[in-house]
This record gives C-alpha cells, structure tokens and sequence, in this order.
C-alpha cells in the first residue's frame, strides 16, 4: 500500500539531494579562470628569512593571512623595474581597500648597492603595500634557487656602474604562502586586479 | 603635440650696403653648412621620477617628418653626469638591457622611447628633481646636428 502523504516529501528530499550535488559537481566542473599562467603545487610555499627596509628580519611566516607578491630587481635599474613595480601598484589602487590584503615583496638581487635606506625611499615611492628586502649571498640564493630564478651582475665601468639581469618572474601566493600564479612585468595592471581579487576573495 | 622648429638667428648690424648684403649671404650660406637640421617631431618627452639619485629613465617619441634617414647617436643634459640610450628586452625569463649607439629612423618613420623598451638612462643627477619640473636634455643626430627638448618630470607611476 503506498502513502501518497509521505512520497512527496521523500521525493523532495531527493530532488534537494540531486541540487545539492549539482552544485558541488558544476563547482568542481568550472574552475577559476586566471589571467596569469596558474602554477599551483608546482613550485614550494614561500619561505624565507631576509631585512626589510627598516631594518627588521622579516619572515615568509609574518606574512601568513596576507596575499604575497614576489619580485627580484634592482633600485638602480631604470626601466623595467620601475615599470613592474608601478603596473603592480595600478593593479593595488584597482582594487580599493581590498588591496590592503597584499603585500608586494621586492627582493633586491643587488644588496651592495640597496641598502636599507635605499630601499626605504625606493618602496615608498610606489605605495605602503611594498615591502624591499634585501639579504646575504647565502639568504638571497636560498630564495632565488627555490623560485629557480637567476641574476646576474655585469661590469662596473669607468663610474662604476653596473647592469643587472634578473628574472621578469612576479610569483603570486595565497594567504597560505602556497605558490599559485606566475606574472610577468609586461602583464597588464588589470590582470594582476583580476587575479589578486579573487585570491583576496578565495578566503 | 609638442613641435621642435630649428631656429636660426641671423643678425647684421650695419647699413644696407653692397657689402652688408653680402656679408649676409655669406652668414647665412655659413650657418646652414655648419648646423643641418634634423627634421624630426618629438612629443611625450618625459622623465620618470626615481628617489634619491637612482638612474631615471627617459622617455619620447621620435617622428622623423623629414625626406632622409635620421640617425639619433645620444643625448647629453647638464642636468646629468651621464647619459646612455638603452633597450630593454626580456630573454629566457630575465630582464636584460642592452646598449643602443645609435638608431636610424626612416623617413615618416616613428621611434618609440618607452616603459620596457628603448631608454634614455640618466645617471648622475645634478640638480634636484620634481614631479612637474621639466629639465633640458639634447638629442643629438649623426650630421644633422643637434636637438634640445625640454622633458617633463612625471610621477613613477606614470607609463
């Protein structure tokens, strides 16, 4: 004998159920889009122990809850520095208050020359999510082998300046401190808001 | 658009005698064998401020409205110790720049000096700088003389 009284409700259940288990499939089916190439588990959790520009060591740890951005550079470097360093502060001021979340980290690979003071004035020129760190050969190498990038410092001439190269690598983290996206200094500001908000938002 | 003319003053003093008149000629044959002009447009000249006294970059864009090649071999500013014209390119992941001794522009040709490209990198600076001051900074041509432009010094947040 059926129960007429009771099949609806079960049959609500049910199709409830189903929803609910739509729901999580499409969430799985549609993963976020990213404008930067997603590297997530490929490259290890940030991890470091370098001097920030007042002086004070900072660790991968303190940064834990906030959105880590990593770039290698130069303060005498006139170009492509500057021009990496102020898309990443257009894509800050895109995002308004949320940008608050972010930390900007700029790991100097010329530490004779970028001194806690210079970095100090260097940072500040772009905006107070900007922190400059510099550190030792050993404390330097230990960051700079675990992100694979390199640099190299060429010839001093006759004023006793020199060049430069370094990896165009902007390395994004989660709030965790695990690896997830991989920019370049040519990638546009809104590319970088894009993918900042959503990691803002993931938590 | 900011437009460069090349201007020439010739003055004669004196009467308007035989003689004047051609000491004028005389002048002004002088004066255009010694100082070709480049027929070139600059706009956009401009300096992007750095603290203290890191090297800036400078930045324009050359338009070449002339019939002949231009050939840009530098520029000099008393406002710098030094200054060299660089290209910034990215190879195998790093950011490298390179050198530039000189850079032939066709005719109705533009050249762009730009964020991640062609530079002027100033070094040595010998006078404090602003945002919004503008400083002097002469472009000079493989024989065709010799152009100053006045580069306006623009926040570093400006591309």
């Amino acid at each position: 004998m059926t129960h007429p009284k009771t099949r609806a409700p079960r049959v609500a259940r049910i199709a409830g159920l189903v929803l609910v288990l739509l729901t999580a499939v499409s969430g799985c089916s549609s993963p976020q889009k990213w404008d930067l190439t997603n590297i997530t588990g490929i490259m290890p959790q940030l991890k470091f122990t370098l001097t920030d520009q007042d002086g004070k060591t900072l660790q991968a740890s303190d940064l834990r809850g906030k959105i880590p951005v990593l770039y290698f550079g130069y303060t005498n470097c006139p170009d492509i520095c500057p021009t990496t360093l102020a898309t990443l502060a257009q894509a800050l001021r895109k995002l308004g208050a949320e940008a608050n979340a972010v930390r900007i980290l700029f790991v100097s690979v010329d530490p004779a020359r970028d001194t806690t003071a210079v970095l100090k004035s260097y940072v500040q020129a772009f905006g107070p999510q900007f922190i400059g760190l510099r550190g030792d050969q050993k404390e330097l190498r230990y960051l700079t082998k675990r992100y694979r990038v390199t640099y190299g410092l060429g010839k001093a001439d006759a004023h006793g300046n020199y060049e430069v190269s370094h990896s165009s690598a902007v390395f994004v983290f989660d709030r965790k401190g695990d690896v997830r996206l991989l920019g370049r200094g040519t990638d546009p500001a809104k590319s970088y808001t894009h993918d900042l908000k959503q990691l803002i938002n993931d938590n | 658009m900011q437009r460069i003319h090349w201007q020439k003053h010739v003055s004669i003093s004196g009467t308007h005698g035989r003689g004047s008149m051609m000491l004028a000629l005389l002048l002004s044959c002088a004066v255009a064998n010694a100082a070709p002009v480049p027929s070139v447009v600059i706009t956009q000249a401009r300096v992007r401020l750095l603290p203290g006294n890191l090297p800036l970059a400078g930045y324009f864009t050359l338009t070449n409205d002339g019939s002949a090649p231009v050939t840009l071999t530098g520029a000099i500013s008393g406002s710098f110790k030094q200054i060299m014209m660089h290209r910034s390119f990215e190879s195998d992941g790093m950011s490298k720049m390179a050198p530039v001794a000189k850079l032939t522009i066709q005719p109705r040709k533009s050249v762009h000096f730009r964020p991640g490209s062609y530079h002027l990198m100033l070094m040595g600076r010998q006078q404090s700088l602003s945002v919004g001051d503008t400083v002097p900074i002469q472009l000079q041509f493989k024989n065709s003389g010799a152009l100053t432009v006045e580069f306006k010094v623009v926040p570093v947040g400006a591309q």
